[in-house]
């Protein structure tokens, strides 16, 4: 198995559509540190000049807007400024791995998508299935290598990400790495891990997709299909005051919201574990039957 | 259905042709012994063994390419053969480079695959069947956009392979190849087999003799007088008799005995295509 899962990635890895999504991800982990450190310095700015502006309805109705100066008890400290500073870096983690879920989630479904579906537009899947022991290990192979892939990708993103904030921070000597310990890196771990754990089931049916179809646009379509409609129906459903509001719960971006810590307002936070659940029901689902219609099926051309 | 009631039987050493028009149910065949396609009904064995229940035992042991060589575009002819080949397992990586030069692609064997022509793709198909060292090689349509030159190497390549001691199945439409190749062939016809067996015995003809003399009409009348013999007829300058195949010894003596000497004498044999055409279009009747 460890043979095939080494072939498969060998093949990922020399393919110029992965390179380009990790040059994707090196350019935009990089570049989105700018924008970031651009807002947390923005509030600081203003906050320490103390002038807050106050509108106030008159007697006479019309509305009128006051520079209040606050009391200097009241105004941001220069050391106050620094801390917010600071928080910037003390983020930098949860705000990268919050966008690492999208974009590992967009380009594994590409990825998935092309290397499944790409078997059966070249007419390798065949000579190839000849070469291994048995349809259920290459498939696993090849799922495996994937799933390698893209957390591979997932870690170059958030040490690119990581990495650029420390550095715009050090350039502006407040490269302070002080609330680093222990309990933040098991944090960290976590987090990282449960984001991985959510990107998983659309990526399998994703796979599944492709597997059926026999190619990777029906792959990106079904992958796609999910994310999207999953978020419209969740948003749809979310507001209803009838039993509708619940379906969510068993979809699988309200679970993962769940499990990697989001939340929003009105919404009712969802138990991790039961989170965790449903998206297992998903990927082992998606998967059992991947490789059930992959071994059942004759392979033609 | 693709193949109905197959029942083929190759024996180690042999060279085995699979002839069929198109559609015929060749490379379905092929596809059932490579087991990525499954039979409604029966079993293919291999090497003895069952292949639904020994499928790795007997595809180790096999090298094959199906209709048109596929491979990955964008890796080399050699990174696709050693991929292969890592995946087969326990394959040394000289055997990759030993296949690629018998072939004679050693000096594209760095080109991406995608670069290749198609005369290329085809010993690129050849040599990945070689990779793994097999005792069962099955070829399907192997000289497809290959020159002249390329088609007669592998058709040396074939008898070479068959000399080691490998067995070979080699699927084609071209009855010529064939012929010059195959000890044995099965006649597929929409999924069926008209017939099966040795070469040799399909193209020894129905027992007539072909006989050529300065005075065919002197020559007639005396072949008929010959109660052991069945009937005369002339045919392109020739004149055909029915008699047994190792009987010509004895009519030349005869003919010579009454002052007859023959310029040409020989077994009638017809030729594969003569014998393929024969059997397919008694079929459609």
């Amino acid at each position: 198995m460890s043979r095939l899962v080494f072939v498969e990635l060998f093949k990922l890895r020399r393919r110029l559509m992965t390179q380009i999504l990790a040059l994707l991800v090196v350019a935009f982990f990089i570049f989105v540190q700018v924008p970031r450190w651009h807002d947390q310095t923005r509030p600081s700015d203003e906050g320490s000049s103390g002038a807050v502006p106050v509108e106030e309805v008159g007697p006479d109705g019309e509305t009128r807007t006051f520079i209040v100066i606050q009391p200097e008890e009241a105004q941001r400290s220069p050391r106050e400024d620094a801390a917010l500073l600071d928080e910037f870096l003390e983020t930098t983690f949860d705000d990268n791995l919050a966008i690492v879920r999208w974009i590992a989630v967009l380009f594994g479904i590409v990825l998935t998508a092309a290397a499944l579906g790409s078997e059966y537009s070249w007419g390798t899947l065949r000579p190839f299935l000849t070469c291994v022991e048995s349809r259920t290990k290459y498939l696993g192979a090849k799922l495996a290598a994937l799933g390698m892939m893209i957390v591979a990708g997932m870690m170059l993103a958030m040490a690119l990400g990581v990495g650029t904030s420390v550095v715009i921070a050090a350039g502006d000597g407040r490269a302070e790495l002080g609330f680093v310990d222990a309990a933040y890196l098991e944090d960290a771990f976590f987090d990282f891990w449960r984001t991985a754990y959510g990107v998983t089931p659309y990526l399998v049916v994703t796979a599944l997709a492709a597997i059926i179809g026999r190619s990777a646009l029906t792959g990106a379509f079904a992958g796609f299909g999910l994310l999207i409609g999953d978020s419209i129906a969740t948003g749809v459903m979310q507001g209803s005051t009838t039993w509708l509001r619940y379906v969510p719960d068993y979809l699988p971006g309200h679970n993962v919201d769940a499990l990697v810590g989001v939340t929003f307002e009105d919404v009712a936070t969802r138990d991790p574990w039961a989170a965790a659940v449903v998206l297992a029901v998903y990927a082992f689902g998606a998967l059992a039957l991947s490789l059930w219609v992959f071994h059942r099926r004759d392979v033609q051309a | 259905m693709a193949v109905k009631s197959l029942d083929l039987e190759i024996h180690p050493g042999q060279v085995f042709g699979l002839l069929g028009p198109n559609g015929s149910g060749k490379t379905t065949t092929i596809s059932m012994v490579l087991d990525l396609v499954r039979p409604t009904a029966g079993s293919v064995q291999l090497f003895g063994l069952p292949l639904a229940q020994h499928r790795w035992a007997c595809l180790r042991r096999i090298g094959a390419i199906i209709e048109s060589p596929a491979f990955y575009p964008y890796l080399s002819g050699r990174d696709n053969l050693r991929l292969m080949a890592r995946a087969v397992g326990d394959v040394p990586e000289s055997a990759v480079d030993d296949a690629i030069d018998r072939v004679g692609l050693t000096e594209r064997a760095k080109s991406a695959y995608k670069t290749y022509s198609l005369g290329m793709k085809q010993r690129l198909g050849i040599a990945f069947t070689l990779v793994r060292q097999p005792d069962f090689v099955i070829l399907d349509e192997p000289t497809n956009g290959l020159d002249p030159a390329g088609t007669r190497e592998v058709r040396e390549l074939i008898i070479a392979l068959a000399r080691e001691g490998r067995t070979v199945l080699l699927a084609s439409h071209l009855l010529h190849e064939v012929q010059q190749v195959c000890s044995h062939v099965a006649i597929l016809k929409r999924g069926e087999l008209l017939a099966q067996g040795a070469v040799e015995e399909m193209l020894r003809g129905d027992g007539s003799l072909l006989l050529r003399a300065d005075d065919l009409a002197a020559l007639q009348r005396a072949l008929e007088q010959v109660e052991w013999l069945g009937a005369v007829e002339q045919s392109n300058g020739y004149l055909r008799v029915r008699a047994p195949v190792d009987s010509a010894a004895r009519v030349n003596a005869l003919l010579a005995e009454r002052g007859i000497f023959l310029s040409e004498l020989r077994p009638e044999e017809s030729t594969l295509e003569e014998y393929f055409l024969d059997l397919t279009e008694e079929s459609d009747e």
